[in-house]
This record gives C-alpha cells, structure tokens and sequence, in this order.
C-alpha cells in the first residue's frame, strides 16, 4: 500500500525516486550546505539542464503543443473543467497533509472547507473557488520551504520541465501521498494518472500563448523558463505575497 | 483711518492664507496616499479593459496600449531599469532610440498577456505601503476558475503617480524584461545599437 509499491507499478516514478535520490545528494554535497542569496541563482549544472530545456522544447513543438490543442478542441470546455475540477479535487487531501505538516490551521481550514463544498459535486464542479473560498495550493516543496530547507540547485526535469532540488523532492513527495496512488486497483491508480495528465494538457491549452512566447519567441528560451518559473514560485511559496524586499526601485540610479 | 488699519489686516490675514494654501498645495500631492494609488490602477485598469472588449485587431489594440503605457507608467524608469548599468554607457540618443523601441516593444509584448484577459473581471481589491511607493492588489477573476492576482507598483515622482512594475501573479514584468534585454544585449555582443534593432524585431 505503501509508497515502495506504487514504485514497483508506474515506472517513472522509481526514476523520479533515482533522481531525487541523485538531487538529494548533489544538494548535501553544494547547494544546502552553502547559504545561497535571495536573488543569486544557483544553476550550476545549466549546461545539462540546457540539453533537458532542449529536449523539452521539442517535444512540445512534436507532441505535447499539439496534443494539448486538439485536446481543446475536440473536448467541451464544461467537461474541461470538470476534469481539471477533479484533479484538483483528488489532490485536497494531500494538499491537507501539508497544511498539517506547515501547521497552518488557516490553509487546513480553507483545504477543508473546498473538500467539503466540492463534494457536492463529486469534485467535478469548483463550488468552493465561486463561493470566494481560496484556495492555498499548499505542497510539500512549500513544507519543506516553510521547515527551512533551501531551494537547492535549478533544474529542467524531462517532461515536467523546471523545478529545484525542493521542488523535485516536494513532486516525488506529493505524488506518493497523493491518496489516488494509495488505492490498491492499479487500474484506478492510472485513472487517477490519466487525469492529471489531462489536466495539464488543459493548462497547456489554456495557457498557450503565454507559454508558446515564452518557449518560442522569448530571446532566450531558457533563462525565460527559468525566470517565470522561480519569481511565481517564490509567490507561492510565500503564499501569494510579494516580497517587499524584492521589489525594484524607481529611484535606482545607473 | 481705523477702517484702513482693519482692511489692511484683512489683506495680511488673506495673505498668510494664500501663502498658506500655495505651500499647502505641493505638501497635499507629495505624500502618496493607498487611496490615491488605488484610484490610479482603477483608471488605468478601466483604460486597459476598454481596449480589450473593443474588438480591435491586435496591432490596432497594442497602439491603445501604446497610449495608455504612455500617460500611466513611468516609461523612462522602467526602460532604463531594464537595461541597467548599461545605460550609462549609452550615448544620448541611443538612450532615447532605446527608451522608444523599448516601450514598443512591450507594448506589444503585455499587449498580448492583456489581450488574454479577455472575458474576464477586474478588480482592485487593497493596497499596502512599501518603500518606495505603494502596492495595489488587484484580481483578475475568469467565471468559474480561481483568480489571478495582479499588482501594481505605484510611486510619486515630481508629484506625478506613475506605474512602475506590475506583477502577474508574482511574476515581474521589470524582473522579466531585465533577464530579456539582458540576453539580447549579450547576442548583440554588447552593443547597445544592434539591440535595438533585435528590440524592434522582439514581442
């Protein structure tokens, strides 16, 4: 039931587990052991992570791009949500955890409330964001954030694209307690896949343009990945507050 | 005679008010206030809302935002803080023919994350006071999804409130566009004549 068996049945996730294992090490090694600046990135391995950026690109360009789209296309947008709706829906109880784990009372009550409220609709519908409940999103890349480990080092993952060695872990994390991936049906274990693979095709639809000028009209793919990327990650993990102290000055003289 | 000292008080006195509300007048303007910078964003978000439900066509749509940029952010700050240290190694008109290709270039660049806003509500929902000025928190909401949040760095300069940065949910327009000029600058080899050029051709 537990974690070692979800391994043994969906492939990728034992090499998820490698690489963690792999990241884990790098980062005791470098990245956690050196305190690392707020605006420094730390991407030592950019050159490896160019190659996996690269990899990514065209297989977005060949397959998940047009995949994406003709899933748009061809699918209601009603029965879009819902699908989006349901994989969010699935992922409430782990998203708890963390709130637990952060011991959040407020994210816990709110993660509550949105399980409550949408299970009158057996999660296909989003009661709970109409009715004005927010949502915290909380995962354990932002436990482990709030416990005080460090980003670690930037990196693309292939297929997911970019994360930290706190990000990667907190995936590898999520993912195994993610009460879908607990079921003993293997089949409902790759129902629960399927949908969070649909649900990123539709955020890959919905978001094409933006993604699209990023991937292919930014000057440098790469680094505009890297930037969006970590600047709304800091956002979510501070809850979705700036940081003042990051703010830019208008004053600033060059 | 005693009707001339009463009348010339009288003056005095006016006098000492007028001066009064002359100093008061720079005083009352100088101090950006929540308030003041919320009202700004709401105009501001108004303008840019009008364009997106006109209809235009997307080159005419990225002139209005051309327009609304020009009267509502501080084009020159922002330009320059973009480029950074090399600024100063401009010469003046380059800094000029960047400033303006520059502001074309994210025209039509936000243009385009504006245009994507199509449909949905906008909303100004508080403020908070930071260093340089003050944060308006505003929410884009789509029917049926949870919202984006969008804030605007707001600050007085010569009086004059001004647009600084905008944050697309955490995401920095100056952050961004700073990593995106600073790349360009480094294909140009450095110079700041062939970036241009690359600016023109950009968004």
């Amino acid at each position: 039931m537990s974690r070692p068996v979800i391994f043994r049945q969906i492939p990728f996730l034992h090499l998820f587990r490698r690489i963690t294992v792999l990241f884990t090490a790098l980062c005791v090694l470098s990245a956690c052991a050196a305190p690392v600046t707020k605006t420094a990135i730390n991407d030592p391995y950019e050159k490896s992570s160019r190659k996996v950026h690269a990899f990514n690109k065209g297989l977005d360009r060949a397959l998940i791009g047009p995949t994406a789209k003709g899933y748009g296309f061809i699918t209601p947008p009603v029965l879009i949500h819902m699908v989006s709706n349901f994989s969010g829906y699935l992922g409430l109880p782990g998203q708890a955890v963390n709130n637990i784990l952060q011991a959040d009372a407020k994210g816990f009550g709110q993660t509550l409330l949105t399980f409550t409220v949408n299970s009158l609709t057996f999660g296909l519908g989003d009661l709970a964001s109409e009715a004005g409940i927010t949502d915290n999103n909380a995962d354990f890349g932002q436990t482990l954030h709030v416990w005080g480990v460090g980003q670690g080092i930037y990196h693309e993952m292939p297929v997911l694209g970019p994360s930290t060695t706190r990000d990667t872990i907190g995936f590898v994390v999520d993912t195994a307690i993610n009460p879908v991936n607990l079921l003993e049906s293997s089949d409902a274990r790759w129902a629960g896949f399927g949908f969070s693979v649909l649900d990123r095709l539709g955020d890959r639809n919905q978001y094409s343009e933006v993604i699209e000028d990023t991937l292919y009209n930014s000057d440098d793919s790469y680094i505009a990945a890297r930037s969006l990327y970590l600047q709304n990650r800091d956002f979510k993990l501070n809850k979705g507050t700036i940081d003042e102290d990051s703010l830019e000055d208008p004053f600033a003289d060059f | 005679m005693p009707i001339f000292k009463t009348s010339n008080r009288r003056t005095f006195l006016a006098g000492i008010g007028a001066t009064g509300t002359i100093l008061a007048l720079p005083s009352a303007g100088f101090s950006l206030t929540k308030a003041d910078a919320e009202k700004l964003i709401n105009r501001l978000s108004d303008d840019i809302f009008k364009v997106i439900n006109s209809g235009k066509s997307g080159p005419a749509m990225y002139k209005d935002f051309d327009r609304i940029f020009g009267k509502y952010a501080a084009v020159n700050a922002i330009a320059r803080t973009c480029l950074g240290p090399p600024w100063r190694g401009a010469t003046p008109a380059q800094q000029k023919a960047y400033t303006a290709a520059f502001r074309e270039y994210l025209s039509r660049k936000y243009g385009k994350r504006f245009r994507e806003f199509i449909g949905s509500e906008i909303n100004v929902v508080s403020a908070r006071a930071v260093k340089s000025g003050v944060l308006v928190k505003s929410l884009v909401t789509f029917k049926g999804s949870a919202p984006f949040i969008v804030e605007w760095q707001v600050f007085e300069r010569n009086g004059k409130q001004q647009m600084f940065d905008l944050y697309i949910e955490g995401i920095s327009m100056i952050k961004t566009e700073r990593e995106e000029v600073g790349s360009m600058l480094d294909r140009s080899g450095g110079k700041v004549a062939k970036l241009i050029t690359r600016l023109k051709a950009a968004g």
